[in-house]
């Protein structure tokens, strides 16, 4: 054990196994080694307990009488599922222990702004979040692609929570699946039946309604994204663009948030939806922004970004968003396609111009030339356009 | 009798394995603020006996208890009487069975240790080992480290008396039952959610082993219980409401032995408590 300082909780290893014949002991040996310590709180590490009979629940639960701050760490599934039928998970923290696994030599299938998937093994996946303090975020996607599900919208829900090195991820059933952006490098010839499947998927998430409160509003973001353009833009044009995104109404319908083609796996027969942290609600402009972004603005300065991100060329890319674009409103106008397009365009420049700015994009020639170019067409786009507002078919029907 | 502010009916004395004896529990309830509690030695009323005679009527309410130790196909129970007449001879003959099973468990154990080990003690020793109410293997163990068998009271159960496995008698369920309700007592079966003691029985298993002790006469369950979390608790007033039973409070105080605090029991006030333990108080009035 190692000894804690005041205020600090003390943490103690439990080993071995704990029943009737040790749990008294067990019990003396905690007390004595808490006492006058003058703790604020214990965390009992069970990394190595194989086995706690119903006496040591029951030192458990006299050391939470006597300290209330206890908590218990690296549980096994077994010992967890007998604190949670016995209530003591209501009463404490309980923290499961995390399976181990290597993606040594695993091939990488997607990198996301979280996380990276790699494929395991040919039934499942795992998404290595970049944030080595990522409990909450799998937690919160967890929560996300179940609300997802219930609402419609197929999507893999994670089973299990493993530790990749120093860092943890969420563990998919995918079975044979391939991404839409694999199909579209290897077999150019199926992209109108990607197109399809792609707007139809989109059109399913865009119809889908959500409780209140239950996804954050995407409306907010982006207009969190606005502000930070104060400094970068002359007034008048940051003031329309400001307003511009306050125009927009509130919208409880869902977006994905991250819609590319990277995000959408076809699973034998089936179109799968995954990627779920972004999801969010709101009008369709800002979904559509990202998705150009994805399959166009990113590769706008530099061709090159979209073949090392999705596997495909700009010109396909250009081309699927295109013909997505039409055949998600319904319509073969192209002048309907423009201003639909400008309208996500605006959006999707403030996204990108915050984003390189974030990541010090002024500091280097390329990074400064890229902005000034997206800053080019947001600045003309601005002038020309008087709302971000479009008719979206799939929400008339 | 007034609404109890404070209540706890389960805890050990001397007579059985607690630390404190009558005398002692007694103060140690009142310094305890328990305004009703019970005595509940293991297979024994002469813990009761001693507190009514103890008690003056400024004490706290007293309830008479015993904790009967019961086996049968289905598993091993402990069951609470409250309220018996302590005279009458049911519960007397309830206690003598259980005693005498006792005896011939320490008469087994010591023989076995002799055999095995050669450990032997004089004959006076022995004679004030069955004279006690309620001999066990920790007494045997005590024993063992006087005479310098073992070193530790642990190490002389684990690795001595703990090495003899034997069909032992036991007081049946419904045996219990009856003779508590013959003595005019209410049997309630005690920490239900841990068996007899390291068990941990919940669910389905718990449904069909209340279900069944009902059928013998069953009245109550130890609802509230120091080692019950509150779900353990809410599980057993589920069945309690379902089977139309009594719920009662114990803490399983032991005195120095255990390390449960006097009056823990996860009740609470009384007066807050269900329904189903206002009807046990209701039915004790009278038995007080």
């Amino acid at each position: 054990m190692s000894k804690a300082s005041k205020n600090e909780p003390v943490r103690i290893a439990l080993s071995g196994r704990i029943d009737s014949q040790n749990a008294p002991e067990v019990e003396k040996d905690l007390l004595a080694r808490l006492e006058g310590q003058g703790v604020s709180g214990v965390i009992l590490d069970a990394a190595e307990l194989r086995y706690i009979s119903s006496a040591g629940l029951r030192v458990v639960l006299r050391l939470k009488k006597t300290c209330p701050e206890v908590s218990i760490v690296n549980v096994s599934s077994e010992v967890y599922e007998i604190l949670e039928i016995t209530g003591f998970t209501e009463m404490m923290t309980v923290k499961k222990a995390y399976r181990e696994v290597s993606v040594e030599g695993c091939e990488e299938i997607g990198r996301g702004a979280n996380g990276t998937i790699y494929r395991l093994d040919k039934d499942s996946v795992v998404k290595v979040f970049h944030n080595a303090d990522a409990l909450d975020d799998i937690q919160r996607e967890r929560e996300v692609a179940r609300l997802a599900l219930i609402l419609g919208i197929p999507t893999a829900i994670s089973f299990d929570v493993v530790k990749v090195g120093d860092r943890f991820g969420s563990v998919y059933e995918l079975l044979n699946a391939r991404s839409f952006s694999g199909i579209l490098a290897a077999e150019p010839e199926k992209l109108d039946w990607c197109v399809r499947e792609y707007v139809a998927m989109l059109k399913k998430i865009h119809s889908t309604l959500v409780p209140p409160g239950k996804l954050p509003d995407m409306r907010q973001t982006v207009l969190s994204w606005a502000a930070f353009l104060r400094d970068y833009l002359p007034a008048p044009a940051f003031e329309k663009l400001q307003a511009l995104v306050e125009a927009v109404p509130h919208d409880d319908h869902m977006i994905h948030g991250d819609y590319h083609t990277k995000n959408l796996e076809l699973q034998n027969d089936e179109v799968l939806l995954i990627d779920m942290d972004t999801l969010a609600v709101g009008h369709p402009v800002f979904e559509l922004a990202s998705m150009y972004n994805a399959l166009v603005g990113y590769s706008e300065f530099d061709h090159e970004v979209i073949r090392r991100f999705q596997g495909f060329d700009f010109e396909t890319g250009r081309t699927f968003w295109e013909r997505s674009l039409a055949a998600y409103l319904d319509t073969d106008s192209e002048e309907k396609i423009r201003d639909v397009e400008d309208k996500a365009r605006i959006v999707g420049y403030t996204r990108m111009i915050r984003r390189s700015i974030r990541r010090q994009g002024l500091e280097t020639e390329k990074g400064r030339q890229e902005i000034d170019l997206w800053k080019g067409e947001l600045l003309s786009l601005l002038e020309k356009t008087d709302t971000l507002l479009f008719d979206v078919p799939c929400l008339e029907t | 009798m007034k609404s109890p502010e404070k209540i706890d009916l389960h805890m050990h004395t001397t007579v059985s394995d607690g630390t404190d004896t009558p005398e002692e529990i007694l103060t140690r309830v009142k310094e305890a603020g328990i305004t009703l509690f019970a005595v509940s030695d293991h297979d024994a009323v002469k813990g009761s006996l001693a507190i009514l005679r103890l008690r003056t009527p400024e004490d706290p309410a007293f309830l008479t208890g015993a904790e009967f130790s019961c086996k049968d196909e289905e598993g091993k129970y402990h069951i609470l009487g409250y309220g018996y007449d302590p005279d009458a001879k049911a519960i007397l003959r309830l206690v003598q069975t259980g005693h005498r099973y006792r005896i011939r468990k320490v008469l087994a154990r010591l023989d076995f240790i002799k055999n095995k080990f050669g450990f032997d003690f004089p004959p006076e020793e022995l004679d004030r080992l069955l004279a006690m109410d309620n001999p066990g293997k920790p007494h045997i163990a005590n024993l063992m480290v006087r005479f310098g068998y073992a070193k530790t009271k642990e190490q002389a159960i684990e690795e001595f008396i703990n090495k003899i496995r034997f069909r032992s008698e036991y007081i049946r369920p419904e045996e219990a039952v009856e003779h508590i309700l013959a003595a005019g007592g209410i049997p309630v079966l005690a920490h239900p959610t841990y068996g007899d003691g390291d068990q941990l029985i919940l669910g389905e298993n718990m449904d069909r082993r209340i279900r069944r002790l009902t059928g013998f006469g069953l009245q109550g369950v130890e609802a509230f219980y120091s080692g019950f979390t509150k779900k353990m608790s809410e599980e057993i007033l589920g069945f309690a409401e379902r089977y139309g039973l009594y719920a009662t409070a114990g803490s399983d105080y032991h005195g120095k032995n255990k390390l449960v605090v006097l009056g823990d029991t996860g009740l609470g006030d009384p007066a807050e408590g269900p329904a189903c333990l206002h009807r046990f108080l209701d039915a004790i009035r009278d038995r007080l």
